[in-house]
């Protein structure tokens, strides 16, 4: 099982992050959002791994958490390093954890918050770069310009501000300066769905492109089920904090098993005519509060299925079939 | 305009904003038509002026902008009285008569559209109070029979609740109980559920299928979301920088697609179950400016099919057969 271990890039392992909620004029701590609460799944190096569920799911959590924008509560993140050992990224001090930084970068949901309107397009590549060590200015200015042209875009463009760009030319800078610190893992935050149609379909090419071309592992958080199972290889479904069901992409739609997955999957609007979906699942209220998560299952008001002991006992992720690609927490399924 | 179909006419809609020395061309030479008892879909990207089209319906356009041409025929009753909706003024009485009682609006964002001071009752109530003559008790008595009949559980005790108590997806069934309490002949829904998650989408477009069958109520739906257009639409009008390039029914514009900025939309969407192998066809480049003004095609450089004719001029929509028109040179459009 170690063996099997090392293969892993990225391990997570009971990872939590929870939210103090205060109250009052001592912030007193009335209680805990539990965004993130006992996750654990694993990311192979070259691969895609889609992180998909409804806003408050805990999926943009997760991701801040693994690029240490958060703090986790618990848990372990271990990252396999050139050599194959393991570095447990919560355990590392400051000055480890700035190498490993490097190796997981993000792109993020609006391109139009994440570029500074005050700086030009060289300012925000070069900071990183300046920080991380990358050589002289000279050395700096020739990565970036590689950059851009990986992503299409004119290295002249560099010395221009964001304004002078649209949307999707935004998004391409940003994915251009994750890239820039030649990380092997890049986060992205629902990366496609602030863009025009038109511009998605560019987008992710480009992404999918990239990765081929850089050989880097990417994890795709979004709440989009369609872009998900286009851009991934393994697809994870959150669902209040808690990982639901892990699948290979393909087929997800057709092969997914727990009830919520299923739902999400059939309330995906197909722009397609007279498509059979299999049955039509609405499912009837809405997500409860991470705040006071309900006992046992946490999908267990909302599930049609739901039995007396899903009310009370929490179900494990567990194999479905033997199959340790496809798992699944329900009682339900055998 | 045969009234008996149709409830809403625009013809050659022009509509232009002042934006400090420049003039903006936000809607061109729109027609459209809605049918009764029947959803209208408007698709497009951001700036392809299908808001602004729908907002010039009620006069609600902005202060530095305005129709500058075209009618907005409006045909309450069937065999009834024609409305000019274009000429009536924006703050005049006439059109007041019509906003909210007629015609209603849904906005995108619930949270934002209700206010946070008053309860979800009293907000409801405003609405019906101001167009019909009814007493306070038939008045709530109504709208709680209404919200339970829109989903809202315990609808007696949510009235007197305030909007932050509602989550979105509930949010936004009350903007439809607003919108729906005087029983308006037509309801125009701005991108209703574009705020609202996947699960909680799937039970309002459900809920405005069912009004649309209960009650009547002719709609259009504007939406990005070609998806959302297939299961809630019965007829589809697509636009690009403020024309309408392709218009028909749903099953015309999905199983024949005439307009190339329509076919390439259509194959620009990742659809669920296709094969991982398939590389997305994207469109090119990106939206122009819309301050721009254009004296050809403005799908011209980002169509692949683009030619010397269409560097010439505009084309003229045409009909391709029955209901289904298209305003492309290559599909035999005149300029």
């Amino acid at each position: 099982m170690t063996e099997k271990h090392q293969e892993h890039l990225l391990e997570v392992r009971g990872l939590q992050k929870y939210f103090p909620v205060t109250k009052g004029a001592f912030k007193r701590v009335v209680g805990q959002v539990h965004a993130v609460d006992d996750v654990s799944f694993y990311v192979d190096s070259g691969e895609t791994l889609g992180i998909v569920g409804e806003s408050g799911c805990g999926k943009t959590s997760l991701g801040k958490c693994i690029v240490r924008l958060y703090a986790p509560t618990a848990g372990q993140m271990l990252l396999r390093d050139a050599g194959g050992n393991q570095q447990d990224l919560m355990q590392l001090g400051r000055r480890e954890s700035f190498a490993t930084r490097r190796r997981i970068q993000m792109v993020f949901q609006d391109p139009y918050a994440s570029l500074n309107p005050m700086k030009s397009i060289w300012t925000a590549f070069d900071e990183p770069l300046r920080i991380h060590g990358f050589g002289n200015r000279e050395k700096r200015l020739e990565i970036a310009s590689r950059m851009m042209e990986a992503v299409n875009l004119r290295p002249e463009y560099l010395f221009r501000y964001p304004h002078e760009f649209s949307g999707g030319q935004r998004q391409r800078i940003c994915i251009a300066k994750a890239l820039a610190l030649n990380p092997e893992i890049i986060v992205c935050d629902e990366p496609v769905s602030a863009l025009d149609v038109s511009i998605q379909a560019q987008i992710m090419n480009l992404m999918r492109q990239l990765q081929k071309e850089f050989g880097l592992t990417y994890l795709f958080i979004a709440h989009d089920l369609s872009v998900v199972e286009y851009m991934s290889n393994r697809i994870a479904v959150m669902y209040l904090g808690k990982i639901v069901e892990t699948a290979p992409a393909k087929n997800f739609s057709t092969k997914c098993v727990h009830p919520y997955a299923k739902a999400l999957m059939s309330a995906v609007p197909i722009p397609k005519l007279d498509v059979k979906k299999g049955e039509e699942i609405v499912l009837s209220g809405d997500v409860p509060s991470p705040i006071h998560p309900p006992a046992g299952c946490r999908f267990h008001p909302r599930c049609q299925y739901c039995t007396e002991r899903c009310k009370q006992e929490a179900p494990e992720l567990r194999p479905l079939d033997g199959n340790p690609d496809h798992m699944v927490a329900c009682h339900l399924v055998k | 305009m045969d009234t008996r179909e149709t409830i809403l006419q625009i013809e050659n809609l022009k509509v232009e904003f002042k934006v400090g020395k420049k003039t903006v061309h936000a809607v061109n030479d729109v027609n459209l038509t809605v049918h009764r008892g029947k959803t209208l879909g408007i698709v497009g990207e951001s700036g392809c002026g299908k808001s602004v089209t729908a907002h010039s319906i009620l006069q609600l356009l902005p202060s530095n902008g305005g129709i500058k041409g075209g009618k907005i025929l409006f045909a309450p009753e069937a065999d009834g009285e024609v409305l000019e909706l274009e000429s009536m003024k924006r703050t005049g009485k006439e059109i007041r008569a019509i906003r909210g009682q007629k015609i209603s609006m849904i906005f995108q964002d619930p949270m934002m559209s209700l206010n946070p001071v008053y309860t979800i009752g009293a907000q409801i109530m405003e609405n019906l109070k101001l167009h019909e003559k009814i007493g306070k008790d038939e008045a709530k008595a109504r709208i709680i029979k209404l919200l339970g009949q829109l989903g809202i559980p315990e609808p007696e005790q949510r009235y007197h609740e305030y909007p932050h108590q509602f989550s979105g997806g509930m949010k936004q069934r009350v903007m439809i109980a607003i919108a729906m309490i005087c029983n308006p002949s037509l309801l125009i829904a701005d991108e209703p559920t574009t705020a609202l998650d996947v699960t909680i989408q799937k039970q309002i477009l459900r809920l405005m299928r069912q009004l649309r069958d209960d009650f009547g109520t002719s709609v259009i739906l504007i939406t990005h979301n070609m998806g959302i257009v297939a299961e809630a639409c019965d007829e589809v009008a697509v636009m690009y920088m403020g024309r309408v390039v392709e218009s028909g029914t749903v099953r015309q514009i999905f199983e024949n697609p005439r307009h190339p900025y329509t076919r390439a939309l259509l194959r620009s969407v990742p659809v669920l179950g296709m094969d991982d192998g398939t590389e997305l066809e994207s469109i090119p480049g990106s939206t122009p400016d819309a301050s721009i003004a254009f004296d050809h095609c403005e799908f011209e450089p980002r169509c692949e099919y683009a030619c010397e004719r269409c560097r010439g001029g505009f084309p003229q929509a045409l009909e391709q057969e029955p209901g289904h028109m298209v305003r492309c040179f290559l599909e035999g459009g005149a300029s």
